[in-house]
């Protein structure tokens, strides 16, 4: 199993968080940080087991692919769904400009 | 009418009892439905079980109820019955925030299959109650609105993530509640309030409509104050739903049926690593007393091993942040809930929301998942920890080839104080690590009261079951609990 323990958790909460799009206040960091740790260096353990060949287990029930029949059912909700997002324009829902004008 | 003061009895009252008493038209819907409103008046305050209270819809619901109760057509067990649901479960029309900033003002859109099977059966919805923020803890202190207290005493925690939903029932705010179990989040708060709570096998209820931690994980359960009531409400929302495809497609027993009372020759394995290192003393006394009992009612009482357990936890620790982190992806504050607008560009955006409406617990879930998933640490710590689930899994197989169920504590201690563990996750995580295995397996579990500790607080029995078979636990509950008298016990209001 890597270790995590010669890794800088600092570096890697900080990628991390980029990644999961969160920002820690600075107040709050130390405190996480020693969180992480604790969390990422309790779960090392793990490495005592010798798993060579023992298949993973994604769900405790074994599902084959379920899908049903492709038919279309309609959807009444759709204005009350719009209804939730926090901005809207009509029937769009408002987010910050996303493309460049100058691309 | 013949009682002149029903307040002061029917919040006693089991849902069979009142089922009863409803369909032979001694009280009205509407008689037991302002009894509990009056109870949750005069005591939620201090307790903070509920974080949205639906008084109107719940009179509405109670009339409806009693309509149906008049013409005696189309009625279920739970017609008229009060009862509240986690605010995990999506309830159209009705506030539903996870106890999160993030959904602080959410309107759900639909119902769950769950919260639309329990409408259907003519429930009365009392409110929504509290719990850890997105089901993520073990003592309730994660909710962004305020912690849960324990009835049984308001220093200590009710456990968690179903706080709400335990202390709701134990303290007489509901007369059933529901909740959900990822980790033990109903069987180890069912424990410390000292009520009965199952967690079914992963897929014997609907999860479309509850809003999703770990998906491999999620499963939806009662909390009530017998085995039969948990019974009558499980029954209610179990079964295959078009709208999950991880649901399972088995038909549904009659769970109450089940309730034979009868245990000669059922063999219940005692797991040796669940009566050992860090256990408390008065809970093994306890638990093991449980087991002796059930031994002189004709049950074959046999030590077994589940050599992985200590593994579970740290297992659990890599698996269900993995899925939290993916998950909660979807907050980021374009179609619903919280928005926090910076003026900047679409990734400040969603920072600046998700930084804000996440607490502390939530966000070192979410960064501890994506941590593990990252490319580079994916085969080092989910891949290994989805094989170390097998190993558990596989323990569990082999024990139930030879035992119908499994007996053992549901948690290490009795409650521990509100702020005792807040600092430290390990210690917080390690509340869970009795009810952890079977979740990771996918198992039934489930919680009843089997003692009270010296402090006065209440200790939980855990039962496991095979796959599917919820009404063989269910069964040797029953027989315990209507042998001894733990379930009367309730806490001083």
């Amino acid at each position: 199993m890597t270790t995590t323990k010669q890794t800088d958790i600092r570096a890697i909460v900080k990628r991390t968080s980029e990644l999961a799009r969160l920002s820690l206040p600075p107040e709050e960091e130390e405190r996480f940080i020693a969180k992480a740790r604790a969390l990422l260096d309790y779960v090392e353990q793990l490495g005592e087991l010798d798993t060579t060949g023992i298949e993973p287990t994604a769900h405790a029930v074994a599902f084959a692919q379920v899908l049903r029949e492709d038919v279309p059912i309609a959807s009444e909700k759709a204005a009350t769904i719009l209804e939730a997002a926090p901005e809207r324009d009509g029937p769009y829902v408002q987010v910050p400009k996303v493309i460049d004008s100058e691309q | 009418m013949s009682n002149k003061n029903p307040s002061s009895d029917l919040r006693d009252r089991t849902i069979a009892e009142l089922a009863s008493l409803l369909h032979a038209r001694e009280i009205s819907a509407r008689e037991v439905t302002e009894t509990y409103l009056a109870e949750i008046s005069t005591r939620d305050e201090t307790l903070g079980c509920y974080l949205t209270q639906t008084r109107e819809r719940a009179l509405a619901q109670a009339d409806a109820a009693d309509a149906r109760l008049s013409a005696g057509t189309d009625l279920t067990p739970l017609t008229g019955i009060p009862i509240a649901l986690k605010d995990i479960y999506l309830t159209e029309g009705v506030r539903t925030t996870c106890a999160s900033r993030i959904l602080e003002d959410y309107i759900a859109t639909y119902d769950g299959t769950a919260v639309a099977k329990l409408r259907a059966a003519g429930t009365v919805l009392l409110g929504k109650l509290n719990m850890d923020e997105f089901a993520m803890g073990s003592s309730n202190e994660h909710s962004a609105f305020g912690p849960v207290r324990n009835p049984w005493n308001t220093d200590y925690v009710p456990g968690g993530s179903s706080g709400g939903s335990a202390a709701a029932v134990a303290a007489g705010l509901a007369a059933g509640t529901f909740g959900t179990d990822t980790g033990g989040s109903i069987r180890q708060p069912a424990a410390h309030c000292g009520v009965v709570g199952i967690k079914p096998t992963y897929g014997r209820v609907s999860r479309f409509g509850v809003i999703a931690f770990a998906s491999s994980l999620d499963q939806v359960g009662p909390l009530a104050r017998t085995v039969r009531d948990a019974a009558l409400l499980l029954e209610a929302v179990a079964g295959h739903d078009p709208h999950d495809a991880t649901s399972i497609p088995a038909p549904v027993p009659c769970y109450a049926d089940a309730l034979t009372g009868d245990v000669n020759g059922r063999i219940i394995g005692l797991p040796r690593e669940y009566f050992g290192e860090g256990i408390d003393a008065e809970v093994v006394v306890a638990v093991k007393k449980a087991a002796a009992h059930l031994e002189g009612m004709g049950a074959k009482i046999e030590e077994i091993s589940l050599p992985h357990t200590r593994y579970a936890v740290p297992c659990y620790y890599i698996i269900a942040p993995a899925e939290a982190s993916s998950n909660l992806a979807r907050y980021d504050g374009i179609r619903y809930g919280l928005r926090v607008n910076t003026g900047g560009d679409l990734d400040e955006l969603y920072e600046a929301t998700r930084t804000q409406g996440f607490g502390p617990e939530v966000r070192l879930r979410i960064i501890v998942g994506t941590f593990v998933l990252s490319s580079g640490y994916y085969d080092a710590y989910y891949r290994k920890a989805q094989q170390v689930r097998t190993l558990i899994k596989e323990d569990f197989t082999k024990a139930f080839e030879r035992c119908d169920a499994i007996l053992g504590p549901v948690t290490p201690t009795p409650p521990f104080k509100l702020n005792e563990k807040i600092d430290d996750p390990i210690a917080m995580y390690m509340s869970d690590v009795l009810t952890i295995p079977t979740s990771l397996a996918g198992l039934p579990g489930m919680s009843l009261p089997c003692g009270i500790s010296k402090a006065g607080l209440p200790i939980g029995l855990q039962l496991i079951g095979k796959p599917l078979e919820e009404a063989t636990i269910l069964n040797i509950a029953h027989a315990y609990e209507q042998s001894t008298e733990w379930h009367r016990k309730v806490p001083v209001r």
